[in-house]
């Protein structure tokens, strides 16, 4: 009996792992910017200061979203295969070497929605699954990223 | 508010290349505190690095490059070597421009505004496919050389000492240009700079200051998702001779003519004064799923014979886990040093007044000339997303009189050959 808990317990726990790992995540823009999506290339030029500026040439503003906690590293885990301190690694030779500027933070998901409504050249992301019909009115997604 | 016209971007570059960066700094300072340009948004950040050396020569001491002291060295830890500490501030402005200055201490014995500033630049970029930058930037000479002291960007403990020991200067007072260009699955990016620098290179007992002005220099990176290539060429004239230099110059010209025809050209080819230096480097970065390859072949030639022909190269490879990178480097130096081909000729007709003087040519001949080849073993783990531990293990072998790289007492033209090993530790950090 106590074996039987112990693997209900495992699958339990793998289960809800792989179903944090498999969110999608929604890239959002301002509802008035006028690109309607990204390539995977143009997003990683994007978010690692390469060419910060959306497919019409209009600069972009990148921003991160600090938590739920795991969204940051899920994100940049399947941007670019990497974990936040190689990310990271690769920031400080950008930013300073006066490159570029890392994108701005925002605390949560809210804030991150806020802001895009507001600046028509912002870009974030939010986990798929926090877009509701109510905090989507003003942005627009033109891409999601999968596991 | 002031309108920024071509006129005061052009008196801005003028100011850059023709004066002294403290100038310019008020300049762009004054120009800040009278907001012709207010500022909409400010961050600071910083980076450092704690490390410790340990090597096991008696004889050759270790240094990060020529521009640190050539003390001596009693084969204890050195918590100096390998240490930084950087802080930086990054100023949006309106009208596409903002301002970048950091600070950064390595251990300078005396900490001067001059020998702190890194970074002191006010950028225009108009459009996200152009940038000028006009101000304190960092010398872009090698691939490595723009953060060779930011620890946490790399995996390595140091960067391969081979390549880039020899190069003492870290920042550039003058202006760039870069462009860049995203194109399907390419990111091109070429840049142009122009300027003027100095640092000290430590000799046996003091450090002489090394100008160099007239600096123009270009590099081009073309890169994809998994690899970049990076080519780069500069070139320079050195503005003084380092201290010894017009002291052997003045014994030489103490030669009769007669006993030696070809003195002056000798002594022309032998001076530092307005020659030119030349530094090119071919890089290469390519990931194949965990595994990152790097490699780069730099070549530096100058028209003084002071300074050989000299050409390094490393090869990395280094494997990723999710928080642990293993690194294996290779990396070599090989330079030819001029000789006094006139020397046992004149030695014979003037034996007692040029011994010295011979002596002296031949160990100018052998300060920028090092030998030697280093294997790398190492491992980083990254303990926090901002926060590695780096442990790496270096086996040296320096050739006769090839020690220049390495903090050495005696004279280079006697110094031996030697095989040992160095041991870094270093935390490295963001904030």
């Amino acid at each position: 009996m106590k074996k039987l808990i112990i693997l209900f317990t495992l699958l339990n726990i793998c289960s809800f792992a792989s179903y944090a790992i498999a969110k999608p995540i929604s890239v959002i823009v301002n509802a008035e910017n006028s690109t309607e999506s990204l390539t995977k290339k143009q997003l990683i030029d994007l978010y690692m200061g390469r060419f910060v500026a959306f497919p019409d040439n209009q600069t972009a503003q990148p921003l991160d979203t600090l938590t739920p906690e795991d969204l940051r590293a899920l994100f940049y885990k399947r941007l670019v295969n990497m974990q936040l301190s190689r990310v990271n690694a690769y920031w400080s030779r950008v930013r300073f070497t006066g490159r570029a500027s890392p994108p701005e933070q925002h605390q949560n998901e809210q804030t991150v929605l806020d802001f895009i409504t507001n600046n028509p050249n912002a870009i974030g992301y939010v986990f798929s699954e926090s877009l509701t019909q109510e905090n989507k009115r003003g942005v627009k997604v033109i891409m999601e990223l999968y596991e | 508010m002031l309108n920024f016209s071509y006129n005061f971007f052009s008196d801005l570059i003028i100011y850059s290349v023709k004066y002294k960066m403290l100038r310019l700094l008020y300049a762009l300072m004054l120009c800040l505190s009278f907001n012709c340009l207010s500022a909409e948004r400010a961050t600071f950040s910083g980076f450092g690095n704690f490390g410790v050396v340990h090597s096991n020569s008696d004889i050759y001491g270790f240094r990060t490059d020529i521009s640190q002291d050539n003390s001596n060295f009693d084969n204890s830890l050195d918590f100096k070597a390998i240490s930084s500490l950087g802080i930086q501030a990054n100023i949006s402005l309106k009208k596409n421009f903002d301002f970048v200055a950091q600070a950064i201490y390595r251990g300078q014995d005396e900490l001067t505004l001059n020998n702190s500033l890194s970074l002191g630049f006010l950028r225009y970029k108009p459009t996200p496919s152009w940038e000028v930058r006009v101000g304190r930037t960092q010398l872009d000479l090698y691939l490595l050389t723009e953060y060779r002291d930011i620890g946490f960007a790399y995996p390595w403990a140091k960067i391969p000492t081979e390549v880039y020991g020899l190069l003492p200067y870290r920042s550039l007072d003058g202006a760039d240009f870069t462009y860049f260009k995203s194109y399907d699955d390419l990111y091109y990016r070429f840049k142009l700079f122009a300027g003027q620098t100095s640092s000290y290179v430590a000799l046996d007992l003091n450090n002489a200051e090394l100008k160099i002005g007239d600096v123009i220099g270009g590099s081009f990176e073309l890169s994809s998702f998994n690899w970049t290539i990076s080519l780069k060429h500069t070139q320079a004239k050195t503005k003084n001779n380092i201290s010894s230099i017009p002291v052997i110059i003045g014994g030489l010209q103490q030669i009769p003519e007669m006993i030696w025809p070809e003195k002056n050209t000798f002594i022309n080819d032998f001076s530092l004064l307005n020659k030119k230096s030349y530094f090119s480097s071919a890089g290469l970065r390519y990931d194949i799923g965990p595994i990152t390859l790097s490699t780069e072949l730099a070549h530096l030639r100058s028209d003084s014979t002071v300074v050989p022909t000299v050409k390094s190269g490393y090869v990395s490879t280094v494997y990723n886990f999710d928080k642990v990178q293993l690194f294996y480097s290779y990396a070599a130096t090989e330079s030819k040093p001029n000789e006094f081909n006139n020397a046992v000729e004149i030695s014979r007709l003037l034996p007692n007044q040029v011994e010295e003087v011979i002596q002296a040519v031949n160990e100018s001949f052998r300060v920028f000339s090092p030998n030697q080849q280093t294997h790398s073993l190492g491992v980083r783990y990254d303990l926090k997303d901002n926060l590695a531990l780096k442990l790496q293990l270096d086996s040296s072998n320096v050739d006769a009189q090839g020690g220049a790289l390495w903090s050495f007492q005696g004279m280079n033209t006697q110094a031996p050959q030697e095989s040992f090993r160095t041991l870094f530790f270093s935390v490295s950090f963001t904030f």
